[in-house]
């Protein structure tokens, strides 16, 4: 492609230069025409050899002219057929007008000097002296044997008088020949000149075509790193769809999906500060960081809390991330998610409901020092969740109107087969409103959804108050659930074993100081695994963020019940939610 | 509700040998009844020197059991032993998560 440059330049230019001498010789045409008809007015002129003269200008100047103009692609050697006109008419001129077109004859020169070929203008410079040459032969010739001609010398008309062929040309072409030469040389460095600027030319286009392809390659290498969702291997769980539209060649927008887990499917949209490489760039590296930091550890707040402390330790330009990110489990519907600084994402229920998932404001990644807090989610059967950056929200339309969040909402409103077609709507719709207005800022939607793959076994809920008197049949209530569980004996006791460990944790620590209040167990029991939340207006207290006990030493054993339960359920999720606290835990059943 | 007529209470079968002290819990030992199992061994204990806890019939045992059996593992080092019998998966799977394999004795069937 770069070296096509230089050639598509050359040619460029030489379609010009040959526009350019097609005017000139139509010029040099119309010119002739216009003399020979008023000379051919005067009646002393009336001689037969000017009738001659017509002709030859059509058919050597205004024809070629206008067939050049007219077929403007470039034919190769075109060049060389116009100055080979451009020469049979001037040494025709010569041959009849000598002394009054004398300017004339130095025309196909400069012409030739046009194309920025130094080749070009020397062979116009020997063919000229060539035709010129043979003109003034002709001339001398036809002076001296054709009547006519001496008849024309008569009446003012330069054919010329020598006593010898050698003396005519000694006076009459040599002097013009060393005068022509001056303007050969003049010509030829003007070409050198010409070519040089133009190589000039070439040689910027280059590094800029360079530039750009470079540009181009990292938007190939940006757009790669986003994961192909159909190769991820989703199963009938989920359905997920992602697109990403840059503003420039590379986004400062990212989103990523990948598995954590046999079940745990991590995934997130993020939005870089800024556009262009330089978000590219920040974007690249703090992917890559969410990703590695995703290989060694499993608690959605460490990672982000590292990764920002990762981030933000060289961050002289003060560049940040805003982030939506979540792990995901595909089975059970429920994750963890964390909001750093990012637009709410849209929760479409299976009544087709909308609500944006809201949380406490944490700040963007970027900022050293910002510990993260993961809260809790679902996604539960036909529930689907849509992520979004800013660029769909703040696209403008030619009216100035923002997209908005109503215009999200319309456009995720209705029935939609998949992820995909939910996705593609968005897009088409934001795609629709700011028609004809330059997209400023990347946009990116990733839509979730959530198959129908379970079947709800039985859901149930109690709420008492909080006293050790309750533990027991709250026990017992649970206890008749478990038992018709799809669990196993074995996890159908250990999962009583967490029951009663956080039972005693909400009795002992919710409500000091003899208060009193009430705490709820929520219950889900379906085909695939047993959910059980509890909920107490209590004072906050996140027991996931407990040590983990001192298993060497069991005269201290204490945090053994919280350790416990985050050793036994496969997923346990704390929220301070409206001064609720709310534990998820979550026991899969075994697939049979 | 069906349930406030519900009283936890744990059967403890108690084979007292001079020595020997078998205890057979049966059910849950977990926040609601650790104490009565607690209370039943503590009375029963004078004199022991071998404490034999038979979990046949426990289903699960939750952190507030463990306390009490680490307590009773403490107590017996002094003056004799404690041993575990016939525990159920779940209850073993607990007592892996504990850490507490190597530091009690545990028979695992003595049919």
């Amino acid at each position: 492609m770069i070296n096509n440059i230089e050639k598509t330049l050359y040619e460029e230019n030489e379609l010009n230069a040959n526009k350019f001498v097609s005017f000139a010789l139509l010029g040099v045409g119309i010119v002739q025409l216009l003399f020979f008809l008023l000379v051919k007015g005067f009646d002393y002129m009336n001689y037969d050899i000017f009738d001659c003269v017509f002709p030859v200008l059509l058919v050597f100047s205004i024809i070629p002219a206008c067939v050049t103009l007219y077929k403007k692609n470039v034919l190769q050697k075109t060049k060389y057929a116009l100055a080979f006109n451009f020469l049979i008419i001037t040494a025709f001129l010569d041959l009849c007008f000598s002394y009054y077109v004398v300017l004339m004859i130095l025309c196909p020169l400069f012409l030739s000097a046009r194309y920025c070929d130094k080749f070009f203008t020397i062979w116009v410079s020997i063919t000229l002296l060539v035709s010129l040459f043979l003109s003034s032969s002709l001339g001398y010739y036809l002076e001296n044997h054709v009547e006519v001609f001496y008849k024309l010398h008569c009446v003012g008309l330069n054919f010329w008088h020598y006593e010898s062929y050698w003396l005519y040309l000694k006076s009459h072409f040599v002097v013009k020949m060393i005068s022509y030469l001056l303007f050969v040389f003049l010509a030829v460095e003007n070409t050198k000149n010409s070519l040089k600027i133009m190589n000039k030319q070439v040689e910027e286009t280059q590094k800029i075509m360079m530039a750009k392809s470079e540009l181009t390659m990292a938007a190939e290498i940006q757009r790669q790193s986003f994961p192909d969702v159909s190769k991820l291997n989703l199963n009938k769980h989920i359905d997920l769809f992602s697109l990403i539209i840059p503003a420039k060649e590379t986004a400062g927008d990212f989103y990523d999906v990948f598995w954590m887990g046999p079940d745990k499917l991590a995934f997130l949209v993020a939005d870089v500060s800024d556009k262009g490489l330089p978000a590219a760039m920040f974007m690249m590296s703090t992917k890559n960081t969410i990703h590695s930091i995703c290989l060694s550890h499993s608690d959605l707040g460490e990672i982000l809390t590292l990764t920002n402390s990762l981030i933000s330790k060289d961050n002289v330009d003060c560049m940040f991330v805003t982030v939506w990110m979540a792990i995901y489990d595909v089975k059970t519907g429920c994750g963890s998610y964390v909001n750093a600084g990012h637009n709410p994402p849209v929760l479409i229920d299976k009544n087709k409901n909308m609500s944006f998932v809201e949380c406490e404001p944490q700040p963007f990644l970027g900022l050293p020092g910002v510990v993260y807090t993961s809260h809790f989610f679902h996604l539960f059967q036909n529930e689907t969740l849509v992520l979004y950056t800013d660029g769909v929200t703040d696209s403008e339309n030619k009216n100035g109107e923002r997209f908005g969040t109503n215009g999200l909402l319309k456009s995720v409103s209705g029935s939609f087969d998949s992820a995909k077609m939910l996705c593609e709507n968005v897009r088409n719709n934001v795609s629709s409103f700011s028609n004809g207005v330059d997209q400023f800022d990347d946009i990116t939607i990733m839509t979730i959804k959530r198959n129908e793959v379970l079947t709800y076994l039985f859901v149930d809920e109690m709420e008492v108050e909080a006293t050790s008197a309750n533990v027991g049949k709250v026990l017992d209530w649970l206890d008749e659930q478990v038992k018709k569980s799809c669990l196993d004996d074995k996890d159908k006791m250990l999962v009583m074993t967490a029951i009663d460990d956080v039972l005693s944790n909400i009795v002992e620590h919710a409500y000091p100081d003899g208060e009193k209040g009430l705490f709820s167990v929520k219950t889900v029991f379906s085909d695939l695994y047993v959910r059980i939340m509890f909920e107490d207006h209590g004072i906050a207290f996140n027991p996931l963020t407990m040590e983990d006990p001192d298993l060497n030493n069991h005269e201290r054993i204490g945090g053994l019940g919280i350790y416990l339960v985050k050793n036994i359920m496969d997923e346990v999720y704390y929220e301070r939610f409206n001064d609720i606290n709310r534990l998820i835990i979550v026991k899969k059943c075994k697939e049979s | 509700m069906f349930y406030d007529k519900i009283v936890r209470i744990m059967n403890t079968e108690i084979i007292n040998n001079e020595t020997v002290l078998t205890v057979i819990p049966e059910g849950h030992l977990d926040s609601t009844t650790a104490d009565d199992f607690n209370a039943i061994i503590e009375n029963n204990l004078e004199g022991v020197t071998q404490l034999i806890m038979d979990f046949s019939k426990v289903d699960y045992v939750s952190s507030k059991g463990i306390r009490i059996i680490l307590m009773y593992n403490q107590k017996m080092k002094s003056c004799g032993r404690m041993v575990m019998k016939n525990l159920n998966p779940a209850v073993y799977e607990v007592f892996r998560l504990s850490g507490l394999l190597d530091v009690l004795e545990i028979i695992k069937d003595d049919k």
